[in-house]
């Protein structure tokens, strides 16, 4: 029996993958050799579009720099078509990495939202919160931080970080079928950034 | 009428990232601990305004930040968020990328209640779309800096003879 490598299985059990596959139908609005842009079937507004690598990635750390920089530019020309098209005051550009962060699919994608006055969305309200010295202090020692070396031994706990204690790994919420990255550990997520 | 964004470049205030294009401070009030704020140093009031030889470090910066996030910071998600005008939250006058690491229960909503559009207005919307990104194409590149072009070097001829034509001449 042959065994499928893993990014067969997860091509094949992707749907966001099919649909730039053209296997499932979509309204592409735009394609170029790295992205393809849909519009979402369930927009939060009108014009609501999702940009997606055309490479199967579940967040964005897995992603090439290249390829990121190529989204950065495709999105902001998406958002300047759209601002035209549906006559938008505003466009939000929004990326979930995570399932605590909101993400719901298994493919990476990146929102452009259109905006207008009153459309009732919260999105882009942000709390202002006040930021004690001593935490200033800390977050800055911590993004300075080096990444952290690769273990050669599966360690799952072992890791070489200089930040103190982790919460531990997320609680496994209702995902549907087939979803790999909502309940994916720290860990996971690392070795992946760092396979790179 | 000064810009606050610039100020923080200024200032270098709580910087966790800077090069020549872009710089990275930890936001002056955050929405949760670790949220990171990505400003491009050339002003620019809105994202369209901002060349996209610099929009492209700015993606790549906040994504090697948001990676930071998962690794040093222990988040469970992270967001990456560009508010683009005032409908869209931009409360500065002056383009940046969020960058916010996430935890389960930590009182933050950016989601929204999807909506159904009926089939007609989404086909009408996509031909509109279509119709503006058929434009799409060349991305603006850095404009090169002139190259100096060095004098060449002035040879200078070798007082001693090449060995070879000595030999040739001792020849018969």
């Amino acid at each position: 029996m042959e065994e499928q490598t893993l990014e067969e299985s997860t091509a094949q059990q992707c749907i966001f993958c099919h649909i730039i596959a053209g296997g499932v139908p979509s309204r592409k609005v735009y394609e170029d050799d790295k992205v393809v842009a849909v519009m979402d079937i369930n927009p939060a507004t009108p014009g609501h579009l999702l940009l997606l690598t055309k490479e199967h990635y579940a967040i964005m750390p897995q992603i090439p720099e290249l390829t990121i920089a190529h989204l950065g530019v495709v999105a902001k020309a998406l958002s300047q078509a759209l601002l035209r098209a549906v006559n938008a005051q505003g466009t939000n550009i929004f990326v979930a990495n995570g399932f605590t962060a909101g993400q719901r699919a298994q493919h990476f994608m990146l929102h452009i939202i259109p905006r207008t006055e009153n459309d009732g969305l919260a999105l882009g309200k942000l709390p202002e919160r006040a930021m004690a010295e001593d935490q200033t202090a800390l977050l800055q020692k911590a993004f300075s931080g080096k990444k952290i070396e690769t273990p050669k031994k599966e360690e799952p706990a072992q890791k070489a970080g200089e930040k103190p204690a982790r919460k531990p790994a997320k609680k496994p919420a209702k995902k549907p079928a087939g979803k790999n990255e909502g309940g994916a550990s720290l860990d996971d997520i690392a070795k992946t950034i760092l396979g790179q | 009428m000064t810009c606050k964004a610039c100020d923080w470049v200024k200032e270098k205030k709580n910087s966790v990232y800077e090069d020549e294009k872009v710089f990275a401070l930890l936001a002056p009030k955050p929405a949760v601990p670790g949220h990171v704020i990505v400003v491009p140093k050339q002003h620019a009031p809105i994202l369209e305004h901002v060349p996209d030889f610099v929009i492209a470090p700015m993606f790549v910066q906040a994504n090697k930040l948001s990676t930071k996030a998962f690794e040093l910071l222990g988040a469970e998600g992270t967001n990456l968020l560009i508010n683009n005008g005032v409908p869209a939250g931009q409360n500065t006058n002056h383009a940046v990328l969020h960058v916010i690491p996430r935890r389960q229960n930590d009182g933050l909503n950016l989601q929204w209640t999807p909506t159904k559009i009926p089939d007609d207005e989404m086909s009408a919307l996509e031909e509109a779309i279509k119709n503006e990104t058929k434009g799409i194409g060349e991305f603006e590149k850095e404009p090169k800096k002139p190259v100096e072009l060095k004098k060449p070097e002035k040879i200078e001829e070798s007082e001693e003879e090449d060995y070879l034509l000595r030999q040739l001449e001792r020849l018969p």
